[in-house]
């Protein structure tokens, strides 16, 4: 499994996601990162996983990807 | 120095929160939620880190918790927040002036006007001035949930659901309720301000608003949040909404580690522990007539006194002479000391937290006695 960028609203959030997902198992850091479309840093985390399932479980608790 | 000014902060802190708050100094270096860098990142950690436990003691989402600098500035975020043009509030007539001074400075800007609700020592009483004091423009309820001068807690719960059923903000003030009592967010109370410093154990510096989402705020300080920093419109989510600037690190670190240390030891131990040195302090200062004290019967840990002929800034002044700090005045409590009919003596308040014993109480009741009779 690859290690995928997911961008977050806040920084707040980002530490939510990586709480959650690290629960779930998951291998997760928050990171500041240039998002998939290179406009610049972001709020996210970086996590070794399937990016759309990893999104569908954070969007289920209100952890909005975008 | 033996302390009794636990209601303005507490001290001594516990050694845990000492230790918390220097780690974060040396540790914490990085500014949380900026840069991309381990340094930032695990100041971002800490922060969410006492941000959970936070959340955890007041049963709120994470992100509804938002740091403040003190209790003055959560209830300033809360109050022009919600006000609009042609609101109304109501608040209790005990309240703070951190109450107090918005809603009328609101007035006083023709934006909102506000009703002072009677309290009673009955709160079927004080339950009913609230309810007969609500009307059709009301826009919001502040109470404090604890007097910082009678010590007196409100039956605020039972407001709130009067609140909650005509569609009414409730804010409360846990400025001295917090590590006392257990409250919750929801069932009507929609914000919560509160202090770091005091029955919660943090450093100076450090306050909060909890929300239960309901409300939309206007946001009160506007700057720089470390996201969408290509958008100038400040983020409509929380807490960036409210946390713009740099937060105070060591301050939330050590706020983390003062709630750490009411939840091991429990809300309820501290709260039984301060009434027994309030009870004892009572006890052995009512038979003196000359001693006039300002208390709840049935609640409450602090009380307030004066002794005939004195004004209690002088008297104060002597306990600190003979090393002990009490405060002495209004207590930036105009309302409460209005109501008291203390407006010209003020109060000398005693303000017990879990680090006082009872040696300490005895010693200050003999050092009270010893003063009065050789003044």
């Amino acid at each position: 499994m690859n290690n995928v960028n997911i961008t977050l609203d806040s920084n707040t959030k980002a530490q939510k996601a990586e709480r959650l997902l690290k629960s779930k198992g998951y291998k997760v850091s928050v990171i500041k990162a240039v998002n998939e479309k290179g406009k610049g840093c972001m709020n996210g985390i970086r996590v070794n996983g399937d990016k759309d399932k990893i999104c569908k479980l954070l969007e289920s608790t209100g952890i909005h990807c975008r | 120095m033996i302390y009794f000014d636990n209601s303005a902060t507490t001290y001594p802190k516990p050694k845990s929160v000492y230790k918390a708050a220097a780690n974060a100094i040396f540790r914490y270096g990085g500014n949380p939620g900026r840069s991309g860098h381990k340094l930032s990142a695990d100041s971002g950690e800490a922060i969410f880190s006492s941000r959970e436990k936070l959340a955890h003691l007041f049963n709120a989402d994470e992100e509804n918790c938002i740091f403040t600098l003190n209790c003055t500035e959560a209830l300033n975020i809360a109050i022009k927040g919600i006000a609009k043009l042609g609101g109304h509030f109501v608040i209790s007539d005990l309240e703070h002036n951190s109450v107090a001074r918005p809603v009328h400075s609101l007035m006083n800007k023709q934006i909102c006007e506000y009703t002072v609700a009677e309290t009673f020592y009955e709160d079927d009483l004080t339950y009913e001035s609230f309810r007969a004091s609500i009307q059709k423009n009301t826009v919001a309820v502040v109470m404090t949930a604890c007097s910082n001068v009678t010590g007196q807690l409100l039956p605020f719960e039972h407001i709130a659901k009067v609140c909650e059923k005509r569609g009414i903000c409730f804010i409360l003030d846990v400025a001295q309720a917090a590590g006392n009592v257990s409250i919750k967010i929801g069932n009507g109370i929609n914000i919560i301000c509160g202090a770091g410093h005091k029955g919660l154990y943090g450093l100076m510096g450090t306050g909060f608003m909890v929300t239960d989402g309901k409300y939309a705020l206007n946001p009160f300080s506007e700057g720089g949040t470390g996201s969408l920093s290509s958008d100038l419109n400040t983020p409509d989510f929380l807490p960036d909404r409210f946390e713009a600037g740099t937060p105070n690190v060591p301050g939330i670190v050590s706020l983390g580690a003062g709630i750490d240390f009411v939840e091991k030891v429990g809300i309820e131990k501290i709260y039984n522990h301060e009434v027994k040195l309030k009870k004892r302090f009572i006890s052995n200062l009512e038979k003196y007539k000359d001693i006039k004290m300002y208390y709840s019967e049935n609640s409450g840990t602090l009380v307030s006194f004066n002794i005939d002929g004195t004004d209690s800034q002088s008297f104060s002044a002597i306990l600190n002479k003979n090393n002990f700090a009490l405060r002495g005045g209004l207590h930036c409590s105009y309302l409460a000391h209005k109501k008291l009919g203390t407006l010209n003596t003020g109060t000398v308040r005693f303000s017990p937290s879990y680090f006082n014993n009872t040696d300490q109480v005895d010693y200050i009741c003999k050092t009270i006695i010893k003063i009065k009779n050789n003044l």
